[in-house]
């Protein structure tokens, strides 16, 4: 039945959303995270790129996450003799997380699985209406 | 009652096949609204279907997917993903309504059948 693949589809956007939130979930709790020895990198934040690809067992493109990529943007310094990752010269290199391109970056996130999770709403109806012609 | 009645199933039953198909464009649509470089897919209408293979059978495939001339036209962002999510929505609810009209019609013809076999 086709209607089911249709559901399937769905399924396969919101799980590729709800990793999408588990890196954003993983940099957020990250963004205070320095290094341990002196003049060590912080954690790097990592975002998630999506693609459209040939899904075989279900005969037609699916999304899916390609990959989740390391941010190679600079790190932000910041002067804190006392800490133990600080350098010689006292600063430390703090994490490439900004919490508010995080925050937005969530929000899309839920949209996006929201806006999939009423296309199987509307899916589920029409399978009911569909079944409903046998009674 | 004439035969031609029959060709109301036959047709509901081809409306029902083009939504079918077109839900599912639609529902990649959705699953695709961050994939970078993706633009937003649309079957053919189903009146251009229809006029292209007048006596078609019932099952045959309904439409080709061509790219979808309003999802272009709202832009596109940065990393060239064509999809308004908006306009996209919209589309799932008018294929729900159609559904949901062609359906019942194809029921109601139904009945009609049984009304006059002698089960209500």
């Amino acid at each position: 039945m086709d209607l089911t693949t249709t559901l399937q589809l769905s399924a396969k956007g919101m799980t590729a959303q709800s990793t999408r939130l588990q890196v954003i979930a993983q940099n957020l709790a990250n963004s205070d995270t320095t290094g341990s020895s002196p003049g060590a990198d912080p954690y790097r934040r990592k975002t998630v790129v999506f693609s459209n690809t040939l899904d075989r067992s279900l005969d037609t493109t699916s999304v899916s996450v390609r990959q989740i990529v390391p941010d190679t943007s600079a790190f932000p310094r910041r002067f804190d003799p006392s800490n133990p990752a600080a350098d010689t010269t006292g600063y430390v290199k703090t994490p490439n997380v900004n919490s508010f391109v995080e925050i937005m970056d969530m929000k899309e996130a839920q949209r996006s699985y929201s806006a999939n999770l009423n296309v199987m709403e509307a899916t589920r109806g029409m399978m009911n209406r569909t079944v409903d012609l046998l009674r | 009652m004439t035969f031609a009645s029959m060709d109301v199933l036959a047709l509901a039953e081809r409306r029902l096949a083009w939504i079918d198909q077109r839900q599912r464009v639609l529902a990649q649509n959705i699953a695709n609204v961050n994939t970078p470089g993706y633009v937003a897919k649309d079957v053919v209408p189903f009146n251009e279907v229809l006029a292209s293979q007048p006596g078609g059978g019932t099952m045959r495939p309904a439409a080709r997917m061509v790219a979808a001339k309003d999802g272009t036209s709202s832009g596109q962002s940065i990393d060239g993903n064509g999809v308004a999510l908006d306009e996209q929505l919209e589309k799932v609810a008018e294929a729900d309504t159609a559904q949901q009209l062609a359906s019942n019609l194809y029921k109601k013809y139904l009945g009609l059948f049984k009304t006059a076999i002698g089960r209500s």
